[in-house]
């Protein structure tokens, strides 16, 4: 079984060189291996500045495929976020290099550059959430504030906003699961009486 | 096994440098101040080694080779690499040009090791390229000048043959005279063929005067 050692092994020293390198400033938090488990680890990175995302912390899941570096890792956001290229849902990734333009070349610490990188500056013509890229596309505010609502809902950004926080807060008094909540506002333009339709449909 | 093995090979070059290291390939200056600051760190790091890792598996490269694009890899690793993708679509996994595995030529170190690389798993890397000088063509005949049927010094045989110079061609076929150049089966074959058209030819020739 030599594949998964090299890629064991190859792990290792990405792991030593990301602890070693002093990339927090260009937005890498951390890259650790899971339990100790090498072919699953959990990567940090902040959210770019000047970005909705600013201030936020995203935690990556990353799987090892036993043919690593050969093919590429398994990376999705384990934080929910906002985003035209990340599923809403199961926050899947739709990032080039991390389907048919991955290089052997490449490792953990480019990945998760490049993907900070695509938080702040999304790609709707290809679009892994239709909603969230038609609503980047047409309602570029909302877009906006959605995304930043998100941010200091689950990723602990700073920043406020208060008109959505208020929605949120009225829905779940009438008795709806607070997430459930988020998501049907988000994906309906923040409009309460679509919600409604679609969270209780009589 | 020896930990080392170039230790000992380097003992009676390098009798006055304690550091095995010394032969990485480097400007002069550089192993002047690799063998200065290098003592006592035989084992653990070696302060170079970051100039010389393979892309793929960033350790110190097993079997190196380089692309045409300048990047090292070990072999193993970079026919790992190329296995995956389909022929004719293989990059270069750092910098994405057209990459192959003619295209991938080994290097040999001053010391490394006269092993046979395809003694291991991964089959062997690429042969190196040596192209030989280019001769001039018909350095050695007239090109105005072609025998009947021994014509053409670089293409083994032509097929130059009028009618009078049939029989003559058959008997030279027949008798081997006329052997293709060994390795050239396509050639065997060529020769066979016209051997056949020439039977024909003569038989028709026959029933003709008939």
């Amino acid at each position: 079984m030599s594949a998964p050692n090299m890629a064991f092994n190859r792990i290792q020293r990405e792991l030593a060189e990301v602890a070693k390198a002093s990339d927090a400033e260009k937005g890498i938090v951390s890259l650790e291996a899971k339990d100790g488990r090498l072919d699953h680890l959990t990567g940090v990175i902040k959210g770019p500045p000047s970005s909705p995302y600013e201030g936020g912390t995203y935690v990556l899941d990353i799987k090892i495929p036993p043919e690593y570096p050969f093919k590429p890792p398994e990376v999705k956001f384990a934080t929910k976020v906002w985003h035209p290229n990340v599923s809403s849902v199961t926050g899947a990734i739709c990032l080039d290099i991390l389907r048919t333009n991955w290089a052997a070349a490449m490792t953990l610490r480019t990945v998760m550059i490049s993907i900070q990188a695509l938080l702040g500056s999304p790609v709707a013509d290809d679009p892994q959430d239709a909603v969230v890229a038609s609503q980047f596309k047409t309602n570029r505010s909302l877009f906006d504030s959605t995304a930043k609502y998100w941010a200091t809902t689950y990723a602990d950004a700073p920043s406020e906003v208060p008109e959505m926080k208020e929605k949120v807060a009225q829905m779940v008094a009438m008795g709806f699961n607070e997430s459930d909540v988020r998501d049907t506002l988000s994906w309906s333009g923040w409009d309460v009486a679509k919600a409604l339709e679609k969270l209780a449909p009589e | 096994m020896d930990d080392t093995p170039s230790t000992s090979r380097m003992d009676d070059v390098n009798m006055d440098q304690d550091d095995p290291d010394v032969h990485a390939p480097s400007t002069s200056s550089s192993a002047f101040g690799q063998a200065e600051t290098g003592k006592g760190e035989k084992d653990g790091e070696k302060p170079k080694e970051n100039l010389f890792e393979c892309n793929i598996c960033l350790d110190s490269p097993n079997d190196p080779v380089v692309s045409l694009c300048g990047h090292l890899f070990c072999w193993p690793c970079l026919h790992g690499w190329l296995e995956m993708r389909p022929e004719g679509h293989q990059t270069c996994p750092v910098c994405k040009a057209a990459i192959s595995r003619e295209k991938a030529i080994p290097l040999f170190g001053r010391h490394s090791k006269g092993e046979d690389p395809r003694n291991k798993a991964v089959p062997p890397r690429p042969q190196a390229q040596r192209t030989e000088q280019t001769r001039h063509a018909n350095f050695n005949h007239n090109p105005d000048f072609t025998p009947f049927g021994f014509g053409g010094g670089n293409n083994g045989f032509h097929m130059t043959v009028g009618f009078g110079a049939f029989p003559f061609t058959f008997f030279a076929q027949t008798f081997g005279l006329l052997e293709a150049a060994p390795g050239h089966a396509q050639q065997g074959l060529v020769s066979k063929i016209f051997l056949w058209v020439a039977i024909i030819l003569i038989f028709a020739l026959i029933f003709i005067d008939l």
